[in-house]
């Protein structure tokens, strides 16, 4: 401490410099702290993306997940189509058979007044 | 229990993990303590004139050798603790990145006070700057975590 204060008396204008960096040392501090504050406010969607790239296990897990969501959305729409396909021919097998039934009834009623006219 | 630092491996690896955003203040402990180490090895260093300025401020270059060495030494102590702890401590950061911009100003002022003008203008003054830096950057740190925290 007495050297401290032999410095001091030997050189006076030391003081000055040194009282500047201490200003310069806790301005910047406190620079810092607000900075700091006022990004932490800030929305964290960056810090979030940062997180995931620091620990990619997180993001290796949701790219398994993607995929296998892909092939199981890929199966349902497969089935899907041979579904509708299956439907289609019914509607054709339907409209079939109800004109066969329409033939059949239209010969039917033929055969009825044939028989009738014959007594 | 998430306040046990890491151990064994996992503070290397750990220690590692921080290392890149730390690398500046890891370079300037370094610096601190070769600053000193030199200074114990190179004998009547503080006859040149360059070091003039250095004679009024130190007794001997053996004291600000050591002074330089144990300044060094905590301040990578500092940066081991900084990294083995689970959850940053960015004032021990903040008051070695302090004391180290005080040194390395001080040192710019003991050469200036030499009169001798050389290339310590342009590392010392640059080093006292970085000090800033960092200062800013572990601030910033604990500004994020202050808004974070509810205390």
């Amino acid at each position: 401490m007495k050297a401290l204060f032999d410095i001091i008396e030997d050189q006076p204008l030391a003081l000055v410099p040194f009282g500047a960096v201490l200003a310069l040392i806790f301005g910047v501090r406190h620079l810092g702290l607000w900075q700091g504050q006022m990004a932490a406010q800030k929305p964290a969607s960056g810090a979030q993306v940062a997180a995931v790239i620091v620990d990619p296990t997180a993001l290796t897990a949701a790219a398994g997940e993607v995929a296998g969501l892909t092939v199981a959305v890929t199966a349902a729409t497969v089935a899907a189509g041979a579904h509708t396909a299956a439907t289609d021919r019914l509607a054709d097998e339907v409209k079939e058979g109800t004109r066969e039934m329409r033939e059949l009834r239209i010969e039917l009623r033929a055969m009825t007044d044939k028989m009738r006219d014959r007594g | 229990m998430n306040q046990m630092p890491h151990a064994g491996p996992g503070l290397w690896i750990q220690i590692q993990h921080r290392f890149g955003p730390r690398m500046m203040e890891w370079f300037m402990a370094f610096h601190t303590a070769m600053f000193g180490v030199v200074l114990l090895i190179t004998p009547d260093l503080f006859a040149q004139p360059a070091w003039a300025g250095f004679r009024s401020l130190f007794p001997s270059e053996a004291s600000l050798g050591w002074f330089m060495v144990l300044l060094g030494a905590a301040r990578i102590g500092g940066l081991i603790v900084n990294g083995a702890r689970k959850h940053v401590t960015p004032m021990i950061r903040q008051v070695s990145a302090g004391v180290g911009c005080i040194i390395w100003f001080g040192i710019v002022y003991g050469f200036a006070t030499s009169g001798v003008i050389s290339t310590w203008l342009a590392i010392y003054p640059l080093f006292g700057i970085g000090e800033l830096v960092n200062i800013h950057r572990a601030a910033h740190d604990q500004g994020e975590t202050r808004h974070e925290s509810p205390l």
